[in-house]
């Protein structure tokens, strides 16, 4: 459950990523394989980091799904249910990889952010991406 | 490897003090630290002095981890034995510590950390988690 101040704090973090999603997007992709190559694995058609367009336009999709769940913070089981089918019975990402991911997130948001990267927003940010994941897996099984 | 490299010319700057977030970011790591007073919010955490004393001891740690990054289970070997035999301490604490660490180390050298400096870092502090856990039986 988010409190009213996560959800400001997490409402404001949205609003600096806001119309930047491809460039969020790519460098959050961009991380993920760097830092940890197995992720690849999901991701076969994206040729990886050599493909500066595929990259911006994956990357644009994924975080314009993180801004509808910013917008449906409050209902997140309906709003991405199409998205949980999706990952249970086409992508069938394995539930360990999504930390990965909220980590790559964190860096790219403390790398661009500074000092404006409370600790607050870090927590609030955390927990909230991590709520995401779980409505993703839930279908899993 | 430039980042690690100015880090070894000297102890990890006292501002990387900042991982002590991880209080804060995952409450249930508090569970060590009882007896250090006020943990009620986040800038009672992140003020505790006692925290703070912790967090040094902590970061000495991390700049010996750097002069060793050769034989890190030697490094830490004691220090693994005192985690499981005295302190009880669930390794998946120095995965996350580690993890917020690399994202303080983001907040401060910002465009300088690059997906390849990054993967560096997690590197170095996934070497460390797994020698701290090296002992544990």
């Amino acid at each position: 459950m988010l409190s009213a101040r996560e959800r400001a704090q997490i409402a404001q973090v949205w609003d600096l990523i806001a119309g930047h999603e491809a460039q969020f997007g790519a460098e959050l992709l961009l991380r993920l394989f760097t830092v940890y190559p197995s992720t690849k694995v999901y991701f076969p058609h994206l040729n990886a980091c050599q493909d500066a367009t595929q990259l911006l336009s994956h990357g644009q999709r994924m975080l314009a799904a993180v801004g509808a769940a910013v917008q449906h913070m409050d209902h997140l089981r309906a709003a991405l249910s199409p998205l949980a089918d999706l990952h249970a019975l086409v992508l069938r990402v394995d539930p360990a990889n999504f930390p990965l991911l909220i980590q790559c997130f964190h860096v790219v948001l403390a790398s661009h952010l500074q000092d404006e990267f409370t600790v607050e927003m870090q927590a609030a940010w955390d927990k909230f991406l991590t709520g995401v994941a779980v409505v993703l897996t839930e279908k899993y099984r | 490897m430039v980042v690690l490299g100015e880090m070894k010319r000297k102890l990890l700057p006292l501002h990387f003090l900042q991982f002590i977030r991880l209080l804060v970011v995952y409450p249930w790591t508090q569970r060590f630290f009882d007896s250090f007073g006020n943990l009620s919010s986040a800038s009672a955490i992140m003020g505790n002095p006692k925290v703070k004393a912790h967090g040094k001891k902590v970061l000495t740690s991390l700049g010996d981890a750097i002069k060793n990054l050769d034989d890190l289970k030697g490094t830490f070997a004691q220090l693994s034995e005192l985690h499981c035999d005295k302190l009880h301490v669930d390794p998946e604490n120095f995965r996350l510590l580690g993890n917020v660490l690399v994202t303080v180390l983001a907040i401060h050298f910002g465009k300088e950390f690059t997906p390849e400096v990054q993967a560096s870092w997690q590197k170095m502090v996934a070497g460390v988690a797994s020698a701290l856990s090296s002992r544990y039986h």
